[in-house]
């Protein structure tokens, strides 16, 4: 059987609790060089009301480097209510990432 | 794919102004690209009472961008912070360098749609509003916004820029 290749881009949604709010971060990770477009969707509903914010834009990766693409901060309310979704396209492969 | 997801954000802002002339006020904020070195328009759907932004500003506990947080960055950012209950925020960037923070303070069904296409940086606080829709459309390297707008215990509509 026949191992599969790592990916060329490695997708990391981090979220961290800060004492103001829940910030979400998008990161991308590459072993060689590569370049694409990403996009963050992030979704939080709960009692203070409903966000939807969706992001996009290009990134440029460095062999061995990880890159945060775009950071969504939400209020705490959010913790525990919030969906997101990171897609990263490049010529090679299409990955993606959720959180939680 | 820019200008795709700038369509789409403009229509859900068309949306938001839409459903405001039925059920709410609305505050519709749109702006030319700096370029242009025209003056953002501000449209006012129905007659409001402006009041004088003397203390009652000082005193809000609006967010304040610092130079930290407004500095060069490649990617995007976006900042909302909801506090009272059923309000909705909206928020689309594309391209790199946007930087959007919304606050709706102490309020309640509010709508507020920014969209951003690059190079952009918005600043929108609401407090105590009440059922207000508001969008802020930003095409690619457009003036930056501040605004706030306040329902004040005299119950008129304060709107700070």
């Amino acid at each position: 059987m026949q191992a599969s290749a790592a990916p060329a881009i490695e997708c990391v949604i981090r979220a961290e609790p800060e004492t103001n709010g829940l910030r979400v971060a998008a990161l991308a990770r590459a072993a060689t060089p590569a370049s694409g477009e990403y996009r963050l969707q992030v979704a939080k509903r709960s009692a203070s009301g409903s966000s939807s914010t969706v992001q996009s834009g290009a990134f440029t990766l460095q062999a061995g480097q990880e890159q945060v693409l775009t950071t969504v901060v939400l209020d705490r309310s959010a913790i525990g209510h919030y969906r997101a979704e990171l897609t990263l396209q490049s010529d090679q492969e299409t990955s993606s990432c959720t959180s939680p | 794919m820019i200008s795709r997801a700038l369509l789409g954000g403009a229509l859900v802002a068309a949306g938001l102004a839409t459903s405001a002339a039925v059920c709410a006020e609305s505050a519709y904020i749109s702006q030319v690209g700096a370029k242009a070195g025209v003056a953002a328009p501000t449209t006012i759907s129905q007659p409001v009472q402006i009041a004088p932004g003397g203390n009652y500003a000082q005193r809000q506990a609006v967010f304040v961008p610092t130079p930290e947080t407004t500095r060069a960055r490649s990617s995007n950012f976006a900042n909302t912070l909801e506090i009272g209950s059923a309000n909705s925020v909206f928020q689309a960037q594309a391209g790199g360098k946007n930087f959007s923070n919304v606050g709706v303070l102490g309020g309640n069904d509010n709508n507020v749609a920014v969209l951003q296409g690059g190079r952009d940086f918005s600043n929108l606080q609401l407090v105590n509003a009440q059922g207000l829709s508001i969008a802020v459309l930003q095409p690619p390297g457009s003036a930056p916004i501040n605004m706030l707008i306040a329902r004040l215990p005299n119950g008129a509509l304060l709107i700070k820029r």
